[in-house]
């Protein structure tokens, strides 16, 4: 009885539930804290057990997971983001007030039992994180997490190569300009601190201007030999 | 060197990243040879990038983990399973039906399937030729176009559609391939289609299912469900869907007409 339904479940752990630990660690930076992690593996893991039979067998297995737990974390980001911007505004105003530290600010939005687990676990690295749009966030997560290649990474989030790099380019130079800032509130560095590999100053905003990522305009200039 | 000085921070990125193609690489590697500000800048990016991937670095998966998705794909297992068995089933308390099915499904032994069940699905999965009615107008259809005496089956339980027929052959005799749609509750449909031939002399085999004092042969071909009933004028009802499970299937065979019609040789006696 159920053969049918019990071959597909058996194939899908023997086939999907190896990546469990890829999947894990990308979820755990990606998601705010280690709880919101499991429920984004979960929900990606039974939305792939879904769509089982649409996966192509010799396909990249872990890339399609990936596929579906960034798609489920930037849907799910997308929704709580157009919840959080109402009350961002208020926060803005009271964070001027007290004078207190912007990141603290962005912590008291959240709920308290999501605050309590957050400072028992998370660190610098996760609240830089945090604060990056969720595309940026996605393509550092997949390259400095799960190491995945450009092109996988382009084929996981649907874009072109060009664009996984720039945003790689500008997520990375965020985080560190982020941690460079917290090690100077923290007083572990002195203020100014020269951030590890200095960004150029405009480059936190808008497109870096200095030094576009551009490796096609690379490769056009580049003479051929 | 220009070009590379300009691009400096995208080769290093690259170069970090491990996707800088060979000659690109050459390129670089000779022109860091050559230029203090390059080679520094792609020192203090290899230290950077360095230093952010440890400080990324996820902490083990919790063991906990793998039980608690395992408990998941168990509850979405059930959870799949259990609108099939209360829609499928005649009958308000799905549980008391369930119960009832239990006493009058038994499993009379499990012969090997012979090739002939095979013939039946295997042209069931070419597709040749186009549906040849559709909707409302099939049963009338079917009355004109293959054989008067044949009652097309009926479901007591779940919304069953009959949406299509065309007339083809298998094992060399003329065949009625009915099409259904089955909705459930929440508004998912699971495809069914019929053979209907004329089985005189040809021997049917999958497990025996007992409904009723009815026999149903049960089993699965090319990853079908196959449920034949042969009723007693020897006509072969071959029921198979890839989309219902073979218990599904059987139990939704159970609820047809051909299992609560009054045989022929009974009201003929
Ligand atoms: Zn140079």
């Amino acid at each position: 009885m159920l053969s049918r339904r019990r071959d597909s479940r058996r194939d899908f752990e023997a086939t999907a539930l190896p990546h469990l630990d890829a999947l894990y660690g990308a979820a755990y930076r990606l998601a705010r804290n280690p709880r919101d992690a499991e429920d984004l593996v979960q929900e990606a893991l039974l939305r792939a057990y879904r769509f089982w039979d649409t996966f192509e067998k010799d396909s990249n297995c872990r890339a399609w997971l990936l596929r579906i737990l960034t798609n489920t974390f930037i849907n799910e980001y997308q929704r709580r983001r157009r919840q959080r911007e109402v009350l961002d505004a208020a926060t803005a105003e009271q964070t001027a007030t007290d004078g207190v530290l912007v990141h603290e600010g962005a912590q008291a939005q959240r709920s308290p039992e999501g605050v309590l687990l957050e400072r028992a676990v998370s660190d610098d690295v996760q609240r830089a994180l945090d604060a990056l749009p969720a595309d940026f966030r996605t393509a550092v997560v997949l390259c400095d997490v799960e190491g995945l290649a450009y092109k996988e990474i382009a084929e996981v989030m649907d874009c072109p190569v060009g664009t996984v790099m720039s945003r790689l380019f500008r997520g990375r130079r965020l985080l560190q300009q982020s941690l460079a800032q917290f090690a100077v509130e923290q007083g572990y560095v002195k203020a100014p601190a020269a951030a590890p590999a200095a960004s150029p100053p405009d480059d936190a905003g808008g497109e870096p201007a200095a030094a576009p990522i551009d490796l096609g305009a690379y490769r056009s200039r580049r003479p051929r030999s | 060197m220009k070009h590379l000085c300009d691009s400096i921070e995208t080769l290093a990125m690259t170069l970090h990243d491990g996707e800088l193609a060979g000659d690109e690489l050459r390129d670089l590697e000779l022109h860091l040879t050559e230029c203090a500000s390059c080679r520094d800048h792609v020192e203090r990016e290899a230290v950077a990038m360095a230093s952010l991937r440890r400080r990324l670095a996820p902490p083990p998966t919790p063991d906990l983990l793998r039980a608690r998705i395992t408990r998941a794909l168990d509850d979405e297992d059930r959870a799949a399973r259990r609108p099939l068995a209360s829609w499928l089933l005649p009958g308000t308390a799905a549980a008391a039906a369930v119960a009832a099915l239990a006493v009058f499904v038994v499993v009379l032994r499990a012969p090997p399937p012979t090739s002939s069940v095979e013939d039946v699905v295997a042209k069931i999965t070419t597709r040749s030729r186009p549906l040849e009615v559709e909707g409302a107008a099939t049963s009338q259809w079917v009355q004109r176009n293959y054989d008067p005496s044949v009652a097309l089956p009926t479901f007591g339980a779940a919304r069953v559609d009959r949406w299509g027929a065309r007339l083809t052959d298998v094992l060399d005799r003329d065949a009625l391939q009915l099409y259904y749609r089955v909705t459930t509750p929440e508004g998912m449909t699971r495809d069914v289609q019929v053979m209907i031939f004329d089985a005189h002399g040809i021997e049917l085999r999958g497990r025996r299912a007992g409904i009723d004092g009815r026999v149903l042969l049960v089993g699965t071909y090319r990853g079908r469900s196959v449920v034949t009933y042969r009723d007693g004028r020897d006509r072969a009802y071959v029921f198979t869907s890839t989309q219902l499970a073979p218990d599904e299937l059987t139990a939704l065979v159970g609820t047809s007409s051909l299992l609560l019609q009054v045989r022929d040789d009974e009201r003929f006696p």
